[in-house]
């Protein structure tokens, strides 16, 4: 029997204290949700696990659809001195934080199968063709693709940083859609898309409910669920035996995955030593439309925690999907978000409203990088000690143009990325991407399609 | 790298595909198969699939009683051909299936335990009881292998020293988690080889009828009929398919199938324009819903398929009268069915909720109504924009009508290609605004909703109106033979092939007279060659 392992260091009085007030049951959970008892506010009172030794960095991807309108965008000013457009205003308070890239052009997508979207989607993270087939496209009249051709930035990083977190990297989303090329950005290989977590009630419940369980209830359940997950292999390997050889690939890709979670069991208690849950308070309904900014809230809380308690160091927070097509009446617009993106320059209306939403994204971001920042760490804050990046998956939404995508970084990473500057560019996303990796200690080498790798943009990092 | 599942069959009908609209429209494929040899059976390769979120919450209702449909919360299966396909598992998939289960085991082993004439935890008792759950979850006969790994479950349970509630609930957690209960296991027997052409062995065969004709696993019946063999001929598989369909839980596979052939169960989550709309509130989408699911039941009890058509009836309730155009005054919460004016409504082109769901927030959408129709009733493809040219919406001009305003489609020639298969069919849905209600002018101009459908075998033409539409819809062979197309896609999980081309026809025959019996064309794909048989992949 495997005794449970609290970490490097043996707990103290005081951090067992901690560990009990801070346990959080799946029974309790449910509890709390299911009758709606509580409906406290987040209470920013978690606290990062390391405090000597190395701090973790990480990487957080914040995606919107629909392109933007980049005149309304646009900083203006020099590198190190500008002043924030409209749709940007919102993140005023953190500049000193921020890194504006205009110019990242997404060159990849001029190649292979797809439409604007579905490249734009397909293409944003992973950089290179998305793979012929006939399924996945995500709409009536979609062009015949299938999934994304290359693992996504966010899972080749995670790949190295994220192998001693109890999650590799954890993906969430609000209102994410059906499963196509248009709502998966995250991929662990080529035509292996990440579904994102669309209920932040699962997704905590998947992250925090086995966060501080007692001792003696962690052994027992190793010994129970050990044998179930024992004997569900030993299932698998025989039905994978005797299938052809492709599906045995799938097959295998199922037992990994079931390993992963014989491995994580007997890895419980192992994380928690000084982190506390997220409170969610009553239950909403993610799926509809008018709980999107509840929800939107929900799954920010719950990154922040777990990038808090050091559960994972690889994150995505996918708001909507390519082609979203919600109103947002809380932002004053009532019209349809895709439906308004393919409205002609010379509507005004539509570009104003298109902006409003942009802005009312710009801001949910600001809320997000408050949270982060209102957690201590050595070295400053766990948004100092954390990259977020805010990408879309086109430049224009008429046109479907996939150059000059927007981005927004925010964040350093424990000091690898130079802050506080606009910068215009006139770069390939894949260029960007590469620099990425080299910020979080990968070696400096091509990403995605070579045909469009010049070279690491240094000029981001210290 | 896995390719994904729907690649091999793809590329074995290649011609399915347009890439560009200058061309004719894509037949439904396996059509032309006219003339060919049709007396060894021929069906392409195909890759083993998981069980859909509508498969797995069927399928532990009948084994375990649960109707909480927990799958609901899983990741979305993958969208294929309009479809629901179980595709390759991810992390997360697999931990919520596990906590499902682990959920769904807790509360089934106390009715277990309760209802056990033996004591389970003697060892007969238990290979007993493990024996007969297994072969219900794995829907096949459970081998020496399996009852020898849940027994060591079932121990591990009792040797916690609680009693046997909690074995029992490790081997129901166990088998849900199992790939033998999350796959559809067909494979061959192990003398086959690659390429071979063999029926579909016993069990999985029983399983294949009876996730297509009721969305859920066998029964005792049909596991006992496949222990038997008599599935193996086409006499002893119709014998049971025919008393299938005479069962209640047949009526939960047509919902499943038409669920997702027509997004049904999309339709509660419309949102409009509140400030144009404000009437349709979530409770009139969710009426809109249950209405058409009503309507689709009524259709399903008849058996008759061209109601979905031609029906004159509607279910209709207070909040939904007006967008139906009846007299609502005597309606109140419960839908009733009503006769609908004929002359604006037939079947469920009509069907406001269809109308809401296919139009903008704030405006009709020809392009979208058209594809409807294009994609789910005629079974064509059409290609998207092409990719790389500059599409800019053109200004909006105050006052024109959606007619009109649709004219830069015809006048630009980047446009016209496609445009001109999709617009002039769309404008016959004039006549319904954004919400589905029948309306005779837009911006003060009388609606015009003269139609003109091109691109098709039998029904190129004029028409005007939706009404007329429908009606001349299904007097069309291409689109029966669609609806068979749909059936078929939905019963194999895949998408017809020219290999499948002597299957297809001969289940267009039994709709060839006009008629759309929806049995005799389910027990025709049951019948066919594709059904049946299986390409052998080593």
């Amino acid at each position: 029997m495997k005794k449970i392992d609290f970490g490097q260091h043996t707990p103290s009085d005081e951090a067992k204290r901690k560990l009990r007030r801070n346990r959080i049951g799946r029974r309790a959970f449910a509890k709390s949700v299911g009758l709606g008892a509580l409906a406290l506010p987040f209470v920013a009172s978690l606290r990062g696990r390391a405090q000597d030794g190395d701090v973790p960095k990480r990487l957080l991807v914040m995606f919107s659809p629909n392109g933007t309108i980049i005149e309304n965008w646009r900083p203006t000013g020099s590198e190190r001195d500008f002043a924030m457009s409209t749709i940007l205003e919102p993140l005023a308070p953190f500049k000193d934080k921020l890194t504006i890239l205009e110019g990242l052009d997404m060159r990849s997508a001029s190649s292979g199968p797809g439409d604007g979207h579905q490249k734009g989607m397909g293409h944003m993270l992973t950089g290179a063709d998305l793979l012929p087939g006939d399924t996945m496209g995500g709409c009536e009249s979609c062009a015949p693709v299938s999934w994304a051709g290359n693992v996504s930035i966010d899972q080749h990083i995670a790949n190295h940083i994220g192998a001693s977190t109890v999650f590799k990297s954890v993906e969430l989303a609000a209102l994410p859609g059906g499963s196509n090329v248009w709502t998966r950005m995250s991929y662990q290989d080529a035509g292996q898309p990440i579904p994102p977590e669309g209920d932040p009630y699962r997704a905590f419940e998947r992250l925090f409910a086995d966060l501080g369980t007692d001792p003696f209830g962690a052994e027992r359940r190793q010994r129970l669920q050990g044998s179930v997950l024992d004997a569900v292999a030993g299932d698998l390997g025989s039905l994978q035996r005797r299938l052809g050889s492709e599906d045995r690939e799938r097959l295998q890709l199922h037992l990994d995955i079931i390993q992963g979670l014989e491995h994580r069991l007997n890895a419980a208690g192992t994380v928690g030593a000084a982190c506390e849950a997220p409170v969610l308070g009553e239950r909403i309904d993610p799926t509809r439309d008018e709980n999107f900014p509840a929800t939107v809230d929900l799954q920010m809380d719950v990154i922040t925690a777990a990038f808090a308690c050091d559960l994972t160091r690889v994150g995505s927070l996918q708001w909507t999907r390519s082609v979203g097509n919600i109103a947002f009446p809380w932002a004053g617009v009532s019209d349809r978000h895709h439906d308004l993106s393919h409205e002609g320059d010379g509507n005004g209306d539509a570009m104003q409203k298109i902006t409003e939403i942009n802005r009312w994204y710009a801001g949910k971001m600001a809320e997000l990088l408050a949270r982060l920042d209102s957690i201590p760490e050595p070295g400053g804050t766990l948004l100092d000690n954390t990259l977020v990046v805010w990408v879309n998956e086109l430049g224009r939404g008429n046109s479907h143009s996939r150059n000059e995508i927007p981005i927004v970084m925010a964040g350093s990473a424990g000091g690898a990325f130079d802050t506080g500057r606009y910068l215009q560019l006139d770069r390939s996303h894949n260029d960007w991407m590469r620099t990425l990796a080299k910020g979080f200690g990968l070696p400096d080498e091509p990403f995605g399609d070579e045909r469009f790798n010049e070279g690491a943009l240094d000029t981001l990092l210290t | 790298m896995l390719s994904p599942p729907s690649i091999r069959a793809w590329a074995a009908f290649p011609a399915a595909l347009l890439v560009a609209c200058s061309g004719e429209i894509a037949a439904p494929t396996g059509s032309s198969g006219g003339g060919a040899l049709c007396e060894a059976p021929s069906v392409p390769a195909a890759v083993v699939r998981r069980l859909t979120r509508d498969q797995f919450d069927l399928t532990i209702r009948d084994l375990l009683g649960d109707t909480t449909a927990p799958a609901r919360a899983f990741p979305p299966d993958d969208d294929f051909e309009g479809f629901h396909v179980g595709g390759d598992v991810s992390s997360l998939y697999v931990e919520q299936e596990a906590s499902a289960a682990e959920a769904l085991a807790e509360v089934a082993a106390a009715h277990v335990v309760a209802d056990s004439s033996c004591d389970l935890a003697s060892g007969d008792c238990a290979d007993a009881w493990i024996t007969a759950f297994a072969r219900q979850g794995f829907r096949r006969a459970v081998t020496p292998e399996d009852l020898d790994r849940l027994r060591t479950v079932f121990d591990v349970g009792l040797a916690e020293g609680e009693g046997p509630q909690l074995a029992v609930q490790l081997v129901i957690q166990t088998v849900l988690m199992s790939g033998s209960f999350l796959y559809h296991d067909e494979v061959a027997a192990e003398d086959a080889e690659d390429g071979d052409i063999v029926l579909v062995q016993d069990y999985a065969l029983a399983s294949r009828l009876s996730y297509f004709l009721w969305g859920s696993m066998p029964d005792e019946a049909l596991l006992d009929a496949a222990a038997a063999g008599v599935l193996q001929t086409e006499e002893g598989l119709l014998a049971e398919a025919r008393r299938m369909l005479e069962d209640d839980k047949a009526r939960e596979g047509f919902r499943s199938f038409t669920r997702q052939w027509l997004l049904v169960d999309r339709i509660d989550r419309i949102v409009k324009d509140e400030t144009v709309h404000p009437e349709f509130t979530a409770q009139v989408a969710a009426d809109l819903e249950a209405s058409l699911q009503a309507f689709l039941d009524e259709v399903w009890e008849t058996g008759d398929g061209r109601l979905l058509y031609t029906a004159d009836f509607g279910y209709v309730n207070a909040r939904t009268a007006d967008l139906f155009g009846v007299d609502g005054s005597e309606l109140g919460e419960e839908l009733e069915r009503v006769p609908l004016n004929t002359e604006q409504r037939s079947g469920l082109l009509t069907h406001p909720g269809l109308l809401a769901l296919n139009a903008k927030a704030n405006q009709s959408d020809p392009i979208h109504r058209a594809l409807f129709v294009r994609e789910r009733m005629l079974c064509q493809h059409l290609p998207s924009p092409p990719a790389d040219i500059t599409v800019v919406a053109p200004d909006p001009a105050p006052g024109l009508t959606t007619r009109q305003r649709f004219a830069e489609h015809s006048n630009n020639p980047a446009c016209t290609d496609c445009h001109r298969l999709l617009d002039p069919l769309g404008f016959g849905f004039e006549h319904y605004d954004a919400v589905g209600a029948w309306r005779d002018t837009e911006q003060g101009t009388a609606v015009d909703a003269s139609g003109f459908m091109n691109g098709t075998d039998d029904m190129n033409g004029e028409f005007y109106g939706a009404v007329d539409l429908a009606g001349k819809l299904i007097e069309s062979n291409q689109v029966r033979s669609c609806m068979a197309r749909q059936l078929f896609r939905f019963a194999l999980q895949r998408v017809e092939t020219q290999a499948d081309s002597c299957s297809m026809e001969g289940i267009d025959r039994v709709h060839a007279d006009g008629s759309l019996d929806l049995r005799e064309l389910m027990l025709a794909v049951v019948a066919s060659d594709a059904f049946r048989y299986q390409q052998v992949s080593r």
